[in-house]
């Protein structure tokens, strides 16, 4: 099963049950940051009436994964995008590059590394509920397979088109994520990127990176030419002179 | 039916409200579903009661009840996980924890809430088996 | 007796000039802050954040690091590859610069990761889709190229012929694996910001960065071999090649040229131009970047009387450098902060620390000069000390100058051999 969360904006009261939840899973220290930071993965930010919640996205196709030189990330075939500590160099590229600015980084500690929401994995592997989907208690954030959710959210936004603004966020931005969310309100006023594109951002720098046999193979070529030929002018040259001086 | 428009926002300025009573009724169910969703989003899916371990000496079982309490405040995070666990509760608490403000002491110390005096009254905690409060 | 006495001296207590009395401060300073960002961490040493995680270290001392040691590459093609055997007199200085660019870079790497004792986890944790990790190894591969093509020079110091001749014979095939992977990193560092096409400022995102990059570290190059070699002719009283130099700076123009072409052809396609109307911040950081930094240098240096003479030279490539320098700092820090919602600008420490190391560099470029063969003509005149010896005695063949000898020919000018 490919896990996915769905968050519904318009069923979150804003009670922080899964921001605790995933304080307590993840040993957390207590204090909640307003914003996501390395040691808060989740919060819950309230604009006008409105409830949303702040999490990695899990993309699809994850930016963190592309850009990490030692493959520090990795998307789970059951859908969390997790993060391996032991190999990360701390190079903050994943943070510069996340479309959704979720890896945050331990700035106070000597030996620092990059910090953001797992979907709890591990629960996800043993069968259970994400720590903040088990405990939210109006079921804003619920846990499934991301059909199933996704068809879940579909039903939502056709029984009552008025309470939804009619997207459901996630479902084709970069590629896909595995958090999907839907809201009453536009989702720019919840403070959700609107423009970022529907393709997945590794396919940019792949455009680039591609090129790199072929700058090797025709640069190799193109360079050793040039030297050939430069410097048989040379040779040419000295025999040409060589010989004039002998006759002279 | 109302159409599902493409792009979020777009339709409702741009149509005229010409369309007669079918368009009157479609608005009120909407409305109606619209505001009976946010009810039901109000019936809150909290842990059942929850029974202390009775420790020695205890004159009955603590029974803690998130639907009492929940009217204290409208976030968990006043409680957790700063003085309850969660997801593993640990379901024990001593006076002596309470006194020194851990767990339940941080409110019910007799300044915010009730504290564990004889005043107050031990059977206000100590509801014994099988009851809620 | 007198004199003798004051030569003595002077050998025990090198003379406290002006600038060694700045190396010191900085060494001290850089020295503090290195104690303090290794055991206090990034946050108590940086202005970096969450919001902005790459700044100095990195816009400054990698990005910009890297491009002005372009020079290594350019020259060692001129000279090997193109065959242009008369500039060889600044193979050795270039490469110097280039290896010296490249060793401060990986320096200053160490500061910024977050974890630099794993800096060696790219050599086995590989992700060939990543950026970084292409640039990562094509850093660590040239360096060593350089490296290599630096050795000729420490093995002839000492002595070292048979090492020194089998470096010599690969020289060719190790320049032209030297192109290709600075072709690789140079426009790499510019790929890196592909991926962020909506926090990039559009002046300065486009699907051209790789190309941009390293155009631009070509004139970067050609202009550091200029600036350089005014700066070792104060330093060390050299008398400055102008019949070498001007070349340069004619290439410059042409590198220039094509490089602001190819910036303002793709802005006015994207139709980024429009906002130059009325500049805010970024628009009057751009026309600054390219105004004081492609469009003067060009004007100055196609100019052949104001090329011909050292003071113009010297001032177009000075004005080429600042505006890479200004590029590399726009696309990282400038062109960022809108997106990132924060006003970045370094902590003294990150500027020290810098400092430091650029201090360092110049430093090591000092003792290079003094201690291994990498000017023909004797430097040491300028600071009253003697010449070593093996400077004194060296055949004639080692001074440049003078019909280039055949590739291969024993007495062959004094370059990579």
């Amino acid at each position: 099963m490919k896990g996915a969360i769905l968050f519904d904006s318009t069923k979150c009261i804003g009670c922080e049950a899964c921001v605790a939840a995933c304080k307590e899973k993840n040993n957390l220290p207590a204090m909640i940051d307003p914003k996501l930071t390395a040691y808060t993965w989740t919060v819950v930010e309230q604009r006008n009436t409105a409830f949303i919640r702040r999490l990695c996205m899990h993309c699809e196709s994850p930016t963190c994964a592309s850009v990490c030189p030692v493959e520090a990330f990795r998307k789970e075939p059951s859908g969390p995008v997790i993060y391996d500590a032991s190999r990360c160099i701390g190079c903050r590229y994943c943070i510069m590059a996340c479309p959704f600015d979720v890896p945050k980084y331990q700035w106070d500690r000597a030996v620092p590394i990059v910090q953001k929401c797992d979907m709890c994995a591990d629960r996800i592997k043993a069968g259970q509920q994400p720590a903040c989907a088990a405990v939210c208690p109006t079921g804003a954030t619920i846990f499934g397979d991301r059909d199933e959710m996704i068809q879940e959210a579909r039903a939502r936004l056709e029984a009552a088109p008025k309470a939804y603004v009619p997207k459901i966020y996630g479902l084709e931005e970069v590629g896909g994520t595995s958090v999907l969310m839907l809201s009453s309100i536009p989702f720019a006023s919840l403070g959700i990127r609107p423009d970022l594109p529907l393709t997945p951002l590794p396919a940019l720098t792949w455009k680039a990176l591609s090129k790199v046999p072929d700058i090797v193979g025709v640069g190799g070529a193109l360079l050793y030419g040039i030297w050939w030929i430069t410097n048989r002018r040379i040779r040419v040259q000295e025999a040409l002179a060589q010989e004039a001086a002998k006759k002279g | 039916m109302v159409k599902l428009p493409r792009t979020a926002g777009s339709s409702s300025e741009e149509e005229p409200v010409r369309q007669g009573w079918r368009t009157g009724v479609a608005w009120l169910t909407g409305a109606v579903l619209a505001l009976g969703g946010h009810a039901a989003a109000q019936q809150l899916r909290l842990p059942p009661d929850m029974a202390y371990t009775k420790a020695e000496g205890s004159p009955g079982k603590v029974v803690f009840s998130h639907q009492f309490h929940v009217a204290v405040s409208e976030k968990c995070t006043t409680c957790h996980v700063r003085l309850f666990r969660m997801l593993e509760p640990t379901r024990q608490v001593t006076h002596a924890d309470m006194e020194a403000g851990k767990s339940c002491g941080a409110c019910h110390n007799g300044q915010m809430a009730f504290g564990p005096t004889e005043a107050a009254g031990c059977s206000r905690c100590h509801v014994g088996e099988g009851k809620s409060s | 007796m007198r004199k003798d006495e004051e030569a003595m001296n002077s050998r025990r207590w090198p003379e406290m000039t002006f600038w060694r009395l700045v190396f010191l401060v900085l060494a001290a300073t850089g020295t503090v802050v290195a104690v303090l960002r290794f055991t206090r961490g990034l946050g108590a040493t940086t202005n970096l954040s969450d919001h902005f995680p790459w700044g100095l270290w990195i816009g400054f001392d990698v990005l910009t690091g890297v491009g002005l040691a372009a020079g290594g590459f350019t020259i060692t093609a001129v000279v090997y590859l193109f065959n242009l055997k008369r500039f060889t007199p600044i193979i050795r200085p270039t490469v110097l610069t280039a290896f010296l660019g490249y060793v401060f870079v990986i320096l200053a790497l160490l500061f910024d990761l977050g974890q630099p004792h794993r800096i060696w986890h790219a050599l086995v944790m590989w992700n060939p889709r990543s950026v970084m990790f292409e640039v990562a190894w094509c850093v660590m591969l040239y360096t060593t190229v350089l490296a290599l093509e630096f050795s000729p020079i420490v093995f002839e110091r000492l002595n070292l012929e048979r090492p020194r001749r089998i470096v010599r014979a690969i020289s060719v095939p190790l320049v032209i694996v030297g192109v290709i992977l600075s072709t690789l990193h140079q426009s790499s560092l510019g790929s890196l910001y592909l991926i962020v096409p909506h926090k990039l400022h559009p002046l300065w995102y486009s699907p051209l960065l790789p190309v941009f990059f390293f155009v631009s570290a070509i004139a970067a190059g050609l202009a550091m071999v200029i600036v350089e070699s005014a700066l070792c002719q104060r330093a060390f009283n050299h008398h400055l090649k102008m019949d070498l130099l001007e070349p340069l700076g004619r290439a410059m123009v042409v590198v220039l040229s094509i490089y602001g072409i190819l910036r303002v052809q793709d802005l006015a396609r994207r139709g980024a131009l429009l906002g130059l109307r009325r500049p805010g911040y970024e628009g009057s950081m751009f026309l600054l970047e390219m105004g004081l930094g492609v469009l003067l240098p060009i004007i100055l240096l196609a100019i052949p009387r104001v090329r011909a003479r050292q003071p113009g030279l010297v001032t177009g490539a000075f004005l080429a450098i600042l505006g890479f320098v200004m590029h590399r700092l726009n696309v990282s820090v400038t062109g960022m902060e809108r997106a990132a919602g924060v006003a970045y600008f370094p902590s003294w420490m990150e500027i020290a620390l810098s400092l430091a190391l650029v201090a360092a560099g110049f430093a090591m470029f000092g003792l290079a000069v003094r201690y291994l063969p990498i000017f023909p003509e004797a430097p040491h005149r300028a600071s009253g000390v003697e010449a070593p010896a093996w400077l004194l005695a060296r055949p004639a063949s080692m001074v440049a100058g003078g019909s280039p000898e055949p590739l291969g020919h024993p007495s062959a000018p004094a370059g990579m051999e």
